[in-house]
């Protein structure tokens, strides 16, 4: 189970974009492959679990996060800020069976400016606990 | 030498025989005690006690799961008013066991957390140490 491919699935599932055309794991990129709308989805190391009682091979209530950018043409900040917010609606609360919890920690996409060629950038962070 | 938390075991049974792993436990608290009655006379130049009864409880704190067997056994002895053996190895070896009443369990939900549920249990009994 990964959190990235379970946000991309998520995400693909809402209409958002495909895999690998223009939603892709890992940090944003620059590169030239990539057109200029695109969603990038990069989980992080989250908190420090809580382990269960029972010795090493008991449970630890994990929380992972995720970072999700969206990012759009220079020209269209308005369809990228409905991309972002479709997002935060396809995520928050949404979390499939093998996850206890997904939360957004903002209540909407925060828009984090232009990179250097001018394209539009919303962040996402995700907290998602799980049981493993 | 010390021992992590987490090698921790809280085990219930229903007849004192079989023991099986409470899931998801978060935290328990367990406690022994004996009652001490003072008996200082007049003349003494320091108070005396004299050893009364033993009494133990536990503080349980799990996170909720329907699916956990073990959960549903102190559920069902708390609805009922029957007891049940708990047993705390609080190093995942070394302990003790008692015949315990469920008291009371509390209920948590934190829409950014996760449900919980918290026991109190009182013994009913002596202890008995393990192993």
């Amino acid at each position: 189970m990964s959190l990235a491919s379970d946000i991309a699935t998520v995400l693909v599932a809402a209409g958002l974009g495909t895999v690998g055309a223009d939603i892709f794991y890992g940090p944003e990129r620059a590169t030239t492959e990539i057109g200029d709308g695109a969603i990038f989805v990069l989980e992080g190391g989250g908190f420090a679990p809580t382990p269960m009682l029972g010795g090493s091979d008991a449970d630890d209530l994990k929380t992972i996060d995720a970072l999700i950018v969206v990012r759009s043409d220079k020209n269209d900040f308005e369809g990228g800020e409905t991309t972002a917010q479709a997002a935060w609606t396809a995520l928050h609360k949404q979390n499939p069976a093998a996850w206890i919890s997904w939360v957004i920690t903002t209540s909407g996409p925060a828009y984090v400016g232009s990179d250097e060629t001018g394209r539009h950038r919303w962040t996402l962070t995700l907290l998602a606990q799980v049981l493993e | 030498m010390a021992t992590a938390g987490f090698n921790g075991d809280l085990d219930v049974s229903t007849d004192d025989s079989t023991y099986n792993t409470i899931g998801d436990v978060t935290e328990v608290s367990s406690n022994l005690q004996r009652s001490l009655e003072e008996i200082t006379v007049l003349g003494d130049t320091a108070v005396d006690r004299l050893p009364m009864l033993k009494d133990s409880d536990f503080s349980i704190t799990v996170l909720a799961d329907d699916t956990d067997t073990q959960q549903g056994v102190l559920d069902s002895a708390l609805d009922g008013g029957t007891t049940v053996y708990l047993r705390h190895l609080y190093d995942g070896t070394n302990g003790f066991k008692v015949e315990c009443y469920v008291e009371s369990v509390s209920y948590g939900s934190t829409p950014d957390g996760v449900a919980t549920k918290s026991y109190t249990c009182m013994g009913r009994d002596a202890w008995t140490r393990v192993p």
